[in-house]
């Protein structure tokens, strides 16, 4: 199974990449491994099966939509800051 | 989001009544797995949370349902400090009954997402074992009760 180091050095490479496919596929859900994108897709649900069809459940792969990254609140109290 | 029939739910009328989850909160119990497959098999009970961007869920669950994560988040606690999590994917089974149709409960399975949150009290001492927040919720009207304490889910067409 890819441990969390390797899923988080993974986002790392994406957010790397990201400028670029901003550009190139805006809005859309990909598989992303290796520092590259593996398949884009509509929604996540048709992403996260094509990244298990095509790696397995635990291959490392992350799956994550092209869009300015947002910090997500969680409890309702987290809300009440910016 | 696509939602998927089980345990022989029936579909009343003209099927409307299928959409329509009536449930008892605000914390509810559902049965996790992972993403389409049977098995294992993690019963959860739930805290509906509409402060919450995002649902969670308490790590040693996920553990046990053996997850890969989906790619980490940036999220913001109760403290004002924002922490990275990580993001896993899987099947919500959620008990149902069906309003005013005459017709049995079943289950409804769900596509969800939840992050990991270490809890360090024991199962049998928590008050829930995560949040359902807005990003499980936007899926559906949403109408809540307080007289009653129950909630009605309705799904989007």
């Amino acid at each position: 199974m890819a441990t969390l180091e390797e899923i988080g050095a993974e986002m790392e490479r994406f957010r790397k990449a990201l400028p670029d496919l901003l550009r190139t596929c805006p809005g859309k859900w990909v598989v992303f491994k290796a520092g590259r994108v593996v398949s884009t897709h509509d929604d996540e649900e048709a992403a996260y099966a094509a990244g298990i069809e095509a790696f397995g459940r635990d291959g490392g792969q992350i799956v994550v939509c092209v869009e300015e990254e947002r910090i997500y609140a969680l409890g309702g109290i987290a809300s009440l800051t910016k | 989001m696509k939602l998927y029939y089980h345990d022989g739910y029936a579909v009343a009328g003209d099927g409307s009544a299928a959409k329509r989850l009536i449930l008892h909160g605000p914390i509810i119990k559902v049965e996790l797995t992972p993403w389409h497959l049977p098995a294992p098999r993690v019963t959860a009970r739930l805290l509906l949370d509409t402060g919450s961007d995002i649902s969670a869920l308490a790590q040693d669950i996920i553990g046990s349902l053996g997850l890969s994560s989906l790619r980490p988040v940036q999220a913001r606690l109760a403290d004002g400090r924002v922490y990275q999590r990580f993001l896993y994917r899987m099947s919500m089974h959620l008990p149902v009954s069906c309003a005013g149709q005459g017709a049995p409960g079943g289950t409804f399975m769900f596509s969800a997402n939840s992050v990991g949150q270490e809890v360090h009290s024991p199962p049998d001492m928590r008050v829930s074992d995560g949040l359902i927040g807005r990003d499980f919720l936007s899926h559906f009207q949403f109408r809540y009760d307080g007289e009653t304490g129950s909630f009605r889910l309705e799904v989007r067409q």
